[in-house]
């Protein structure tokens, strides 16, 4: 019985693992389950640090995202608050479309990034 | 009882008529206008486009220091290019590797010069008065256009396009050094006024 519930306690942390997905960290949003997230990278180049997201729309069907790129300082702190850098921006992906989104932080403090997608109707 | 009426009608057009804020972090009304959702998206697209482009130049340690041109507005509206170019300025300036010209250009601040007319003037502290030399000219001057067409569709309505260009000029030799596009597209129904 004890080995049972070992058994259906890690089968259930291994299910929320997956629900919170691999890009959980960088990618968030109602609309992050609308796609498929493929990759998310970050590239620092000598005067500008740029992220990556890839994403597949995995439906027969167009599917329209809004998307925010929010750029964060190495203690975590926002930068670029109002800044255009800080828009939301639309994109629409045809079936089975996969879409690389690219952003470049807004200045060189910048260390890492989040996501956020919202699903339009 | 014509009072009670005056009061009775008062009491509806204060009910019918009301202000609300709108929520613009949540603001997906589409408008035949070119909006400022559309301006925000413009000028953020042209900022992630420019802020990636390592021709542009420019460091933390030297700034490149760019000048606001002209960018015309070639649409039927009363838009103000300053509503784009600024939020341009706003992105440069938070970057480390521009900085935003006020000697030149759009954004040209008159104090720049006047500032510099008053050398000589006894009324002023000579100390005080900016040095010679010191104004930092351009090495890149962003200019562009914002261009409107309209187009009739199959079942009498119209699509209003709307195409931003943009692009930066390395002065020294007067090569465009960037340049990038943008479009906003819109459909109208037939019997809607347009323009």
């Amino acid at each position: 019985m004890k080995r049972t519930v070992c058994t259906l306690a890690a089968c259930a942390a291994l299910a929320l693992a997956g629900c919170a997905g691999p890009y959980a960290d960088h990618v968030s949003g109602p609309g992050a389950d609308a796609v498929v997230l493929m990759d998310v990278r970050t590239v620092r180049e000598p005067n500008s640090l740029s992220a990556q997201v890839t994403m597949r729309n995995d439906a027969g069907e167009p599917l329209r995202l809004r998307y925010r790129f929010t750029w964060l300082d190495a203690a975590g702190l926002a930068v670029g608050a109002g800044s255009p850098t800080d828009a939301w921006l639309s994109i629409s992906l045809a079936p089975y479309e996969v879409r690389y989104l690219r952003a470049t932080a807004p200045s060189g403090d910048c260390a890492d990034f989040r996501l956020y997608l919202q699903e339009l109707d | 009882m014509a009072r009670a009426w005056a009061l009775l009608a008062l009491a509806l057009c204060a009910g019918c008529a009301s202000t609300t804020l709108v929520d613009t972090r949540n603001d997906v009304e589409t408008t035949v206008s070119y909006d400022w959702r559309d301006l925000e998206a413009a000028a953020a697209e042209m900022a992630h486009s420019i802020l990636a482009s390592p021709r542009l130049g420019g460091s933390a340690a030297r700034p490149a220091v760019v000048a606001i041109g002209r960018v015309t507005n070639d649409t039927c509206q009363h838009l103000d290019p300053a509503l784009l170019t600024g939020r341009l300025a706003d992105a440069l300036s938070a970057s480390d590797r521009f900085v935003v010209s006020a000697a030149f250009g759009a954004t040209a601040d008159a104090t720049v010069a006047q500032a510099r007319a008053v050398r000589g003037d006894a009324a002023f502290d000579a100390a005080s008065v900016q040095a010679r030399g010191t104004l930092r000219a351009p090495d890149l001057s962003l200019s562009g256009k914002l261009t409107q067409r309209n187009v009739r569709r199959d079942n009498g309505g119209l699509r209003i396009e709307y195409f931003l260009t943009l692009k930066a000029t390395r002065l020294s030799d007067g090569v465009v050094v960037w340049q990038d596009s943008c479009q906003a597209v819109k459909a109208v129904a037939k019997g809607m006024p347009a323009w």
